[in-house]
């Protein structure tokens, strides 16, 4: 009976996406409301699955699909899976909610809804699936629907040009995960990951190294590490606010939740020794670099876009330091860089919306004219340099901690030096924000409350963690013994 | 006496197609009636199709006639695949034309020829006699030609059409110099007939067949015919040409070569090669289109080039696998294909686009149309859950299995092209589905024009999210191509 919540916890946002597509015409008021439920399902589920006292074995969902290639329709929660799952679904839930506001007064809204359920749906799928082939049309279909939310409900001229970008960059780096699943299927002959994994053991080490650089390539792509992050600006900065924070907060994770799942556990660390090193370089640069060019952007829905190319670095570093507190830390990290950019994010489209502007030359003194966003600003930039009293500093510590027990403890000490680069462009972004002189001729509007408590909700989140950062600890730390690392 | 039912559904074609021309002259002209008469032969023949191919196996093949010397029709699983493809395709586009053609004239003489077009077809797929596969190729050819120039007051169709035809009867000419060639070697048509075509008449004679079938197949460098008669003939014929009619070439291609004693491993290395040059000239050229059925035309150049490289890799390394991924690419082409094209013909008929920018915004005045001509579009782009996804992930899976390094070259040329095509189609999806402008006043598409567009996007839909049938059908006639060399 358990396994079948598995089903409501993917089918619920797809169905519900489905429904609220029909909901034209004056039942379109509706559709908010509707994502919400539909969402509020999926968590529903993954709660009855966590909370069920058998939840030591894994629930499975079994049934045949495409006997002829040996596909299933095979569906896994394990522990792996399990932080990335509350990411995504907590992401999409405040950004429905925020939606509610931001949405309003936009067209064919019912349609939007439906695609961000989509988009969720596929989210949630690509986590739980537990079928090669299965996996990546979850992993497209998370493509198709946000393409197609950037395509239809984009700001700004270039929309066009934009999600041309956005989809053939990702695609090229999904058509590198596709040649390296589909040979893990053609070695093993195989699609259920759990054999795969069984009869890989014989595939000479080298073989193995190749592979794993494809599937890093192509994840890194999807988690937008440099030089891989060109689509990222261009694409957060285009779309809508809530579907922005799908987006950053929760999208960019998918690539980590792919290296784990496939270089790391499937393929095991053995074939990853020989790419340790140029992958915490890039981490590296790609932590200085984003924090670097958010100090020269001007468009302060791009700087805290950019912010996430530094923030990923954080997390693949954490990845490729290879110890169990590291990785535990890069996990707990992506669930604080949900957090934190969803609360930045939301933060910029408030100010966006209140005052009309964008441009940071163009703001300022916001603590006088809207001072709780202007506070929530402020916590969320300090926030994301990982200082105490808010989450991000236990996913930091640990990932520092990693950092120097690897292989590379000078790499390790280097990254001690990066939050100073994230310290530079947070403390920058919030003062240049919310203090100053108000620039001539600034008008300020009062928000929608559903964005505004939706964003009050995040900033109470962010210290929330940090008090009570226990169940996120012992998420982390299981995801990360299932790597089989030792140690 | 042989078995009668092999010959069932090519006599209801052809009775068919004389049946509807009477009908036409005697009876009543009207449009809609011949449609829906011409869509009942189809039936008809489609349910003999399919009542023949449940007899059929890779082992189990009923043929007509069995007399002293050989028989002359042979069902067979890979052709019985292709003639349900054909026919259910023929089905769909006779309904779609019973509004689409409301403009034209000359109905009685369309339809029947739409019948001997995929008579002609049926023919080819299931002839084992080179003489009889000649006869039909010609048969075929010859109702193409006409049907692209059907609009002959116009002079681009006129023009298309010409073209077409002329480098068609080359094709015919090196067609039956090539059985002439190849009976002088070795005395008998039937195939199949391994080991003998060796000598060098033989070779020449295959070296010609293979050369007729390439031009007619629209392979690289032979391809320059396609982009203007798929362009110009009537969007309910490129839906035919482009779907079903390069396909059967390429069957017919494949299946001559192996029959006439072409070992399958040089076979399917040249198809492989062929393939590289198709994809790539393909993509390459749809980039620069600015006709919407051109840039369908060139992409279908390029589809054929998936094809042809599946089939090439599993004769070549003897993969049903890789084969049966070629043959459901084939289905899958075809229902994508036709798809596109009916889509574009809605939108050509209501809304006057023959340009890509035409499109623009078409989503506010069709929008069902609109939706399926993004689904084919997608289809074709690859989008899982479509049916070029499952043709593709096959054809990589099993291309990876071979593995060495010309067939990851291969691999590699392939993801290089399936990324370049999205270069065309996600502008062209983006078009579509563009925000309406101001007088996007909403257009009611006729049913005799919808219901055929809306089942083919589900077929495609449906190929994608349960392909387990048509993979049944695939893998058996993969069995049977793997096999037919040998069977001399």
């Amino acid at each position: 009976m358990r396994h079948w919540w598995l089903l409501v916890l993917v089918g619920a946002p797809w169905a519900g996406g489905a429904l609220v597509a029909l909901l034209a015409g004056g039942r379109r008021r509706l559709a908010g409301g509707a994502a919400l439920v539909t969402a509020l399902a999926s968590l529903v589920a993954l709660l009855a699955l966590c909370l069920d006292p058998g939840s030591r074995v894994d629930p499975v969902l079994r049934v045949p699909w495409i006997p002829a290639m040996g596909v299933q329709f095979a569906l896994r929660l394990d522990a792996l899976a399990l932080p990335f799952l509350v990411n995504v679904l907590g992401v999409s839930l405040v950004a429905i909610l925020y939606g509610w506001g931001y949405l309003l007064g936009h067209e064919r809204t019912h349609l939007c809804y439906a695609l961000i359920l989509a988009f969720m749906g596929s989210m949630l799928g690509t986590l739980l699936a537990d079928d090669a082939l299965l996996f990546f049309v979850f992993w497209e279909s998370m493509l198709v629907a946000s393409s197609l939310l950037l395509a239809g409900w984009g700001e700004g001229e270039r929309v066009g040009a934009v999600t041309l970008k956005y989809f053939i960059y990702t695609q090229a780096g999904s058509l590198l995960v596709l040649i390296s699943i589909a040979w893990l299927v053609a070695t093993t002959g195989s699609s259920d990951l759990g054999t795969i994994a069984a009869r890989l053991s014989g595939i000479p080490r080298s073989q193995r190294t190749w592979v794993a650089a494809l599937m890093m390539v192509g994840f890194c792509v999807k988690l937008a590490v440099f030089p891989l992050h060109t689509w990222l600006p261009d694409a957060h900065s285009i779309a809508p606010m809530p579907v922005t924070v799908m987006l950053a907060a929760a999208m960019l994770s998918m690539g980590a939740y792919g290296i784990l799942r496939f270089p790391m556990m499937i393929l095991g660390s053995a074939g990853l020794a020989a790419l340790q090193l140029p992958v915490m370089l890039l981490a590296l640069a790609s932590e200085v670099y984003g924090a670097l060019m958010c100090l020269a952007c001007r468009d302060i829905k791009r700087i805290v876009a950019y912010s996430s190319v530094s923030q990923m670095g954080y997390v693949l570093f954490a990845l490729a330091s290879m110890t169990p507190r590291g990785i535990a830390g890069g996990i707990f990290h992506i669930i604080n860089h949900g957090i934190l950019k969803a609360l930045l994010f939301m933060g910029v489209g408030l100010i966006m919306r209140a005052t009309g502007r964008r441009r940071i030359d163009q703001l300022g003194g916001l603590s006088r004219s809207m001072p709780g966003i202007a506070a929530g600003i402020s916590i969320g930039a300090i926030a994301i340099t990982g200082v105490p009293p808010f989450c991000a500093f236990h996913s930091e510590w640990m990932i520092f901690a990693g950092g120097l027990s690897s292989s590379y403890p000078t790499l390790g000490y280097l990254e001690l030096l990066a939050p100073l680069f994230t310290a530079a462009y947070a403390i920058w972004f919030a003062t240049r924000l919310v203090l100053g002189p108000e620039p001539p001729g600034l008008q300020v509007r009062q928000n929608h409350p559903a964005m505004r408590w939706s964003f009050y909700l995040l900033v109470a989140l962010a210290f929330a963690v940090f008090l009570l950062p226990g169940p996120i600890y012992g998420w982390a730390n299981r995801a990360t013994s299932l790597l089989g690392l030792g140690r | 006496m042989g078995n009668p039912s092999v010959l069932a559904p090519l006599l209801a074609l052809g009775l068919g197609a004389f049946l509807v021309y009477l009908v036409g002259r005697i009876v009543s002209r009207r449009n809609e009636t011949l449609a829906a008469l011409t869509a009942a032969v189809y039936a008809v023949s489609l349910a003999l199709a399919i009542q023949l191919g449940s007899e059929v196996t890779a082992t189990r093949q009923p043929a007509w006639p069995v007399s002293a010397q050989a028989p002359v029709l042979r069902a067979e699983p890979g052709g019985m695949l292709v003639t349900f493809v054909g026919l259910g395709l023929g089905l769909l586009v006779a309904l779609y034309s019973g509004r689409y053609l409301a403009l034209d004239h000359r109905y009685e003489h369309y339809y029947p020829l739409l019948l001997l077009l995929s008579g002609g077809l049926t023919g080819m797929v299931m002839a084992v006699d080179l003489f009889t596969l000649y006869l039909f190729t010609v048969l075929t050819s010859a109702a193409a030609y006409v049907l692209v120039a059907f609009r002959r007051r116009t002079e681009t169709a006129i023009e298309a059409g010409f073209k077409y035809a002329i480098m068609g009867a080359t094709a015919g000419i090196l067609l039956l110099a090539g059985v002439g060639h190849y009976y002088r070697e070795t005395g008998t048509l039937s195939l199949p007939l391994s080991g003998r075509g060796t000598a060098p008449w033989g070779a020449l004679g295959m070296a010609f067949v293979l050369s007729g079938y390439a031009i007619k197949g629209a392979l690289v460098p032979a391809h320059t015919w396609l982009p203007d008669a798929h362009g110009r003939a009537p969007s309910s014929i490129s839906a035919m040409l482009s779907g079903i009619v390069i396909e059967v070439n390429l069957y017919v291609l494949v299946k001559a070569g192996l029959g006439m004693g072409w070992p399958a491993r040089r076979l399917g290395w040249l198809l492989v090669g062929l393939s590289l040059a198709n994809m790539t000239v393909g993509n390459a050229l749809a980039l620069m289109q600015v006709y919407g059925k051109r840039l369908l035309g060139y992409s279908s150049i390029a589809q054929v080039g998936y094809i042809m490289m599946a089939l090439g890799l599993g004769l070549a390394y003897n993969r049903p696998e890789a084969v049966s991924a070629g043959f459901f690419l084939l289905v899958a082409h075809a229902a994508m294909k036709g798809l596109a094209f009916l889509c574009k013909g809605i939108c050509h008929f209501y809304c006057d686009a023959t340009l890509i920018e035409e499109l623009d915004g078409i989503v506010g005045r069709v929008p069902v149309t609109a939706a399926c001509f993004v689904v084919g579009l997608a289809g074709l782009a690859g989008v899982p859950l479509l049916a070029g996804f499952v043709g593709k992930w096959q054809l990589v899976v099993s291309a990876l299995d071979i593995a060495g390094p010309w067939v990851s070259l291969a691999i590699a040329v392939f993801v290089v092209n399936s990324l370049v095509s999205l270069g065309y189609y996600l502008p062209l999806v983006g078009r579509i589905l563009k925000r309406p402008d101001n007088d996007g006043e909403r257009i009611r598409v006729s049913a005799w024009m919808l219901v055929p567009t809306v089942v083919l996007a589900l077929v495609v839909v449906g190929l994608g999210v349960f392909p387990q049938p048509v993979l049944a059908l695939t893998r058996e006639a993969a069995r049977f191509l793997l096999t037919w060399g040998q069977q001399a």
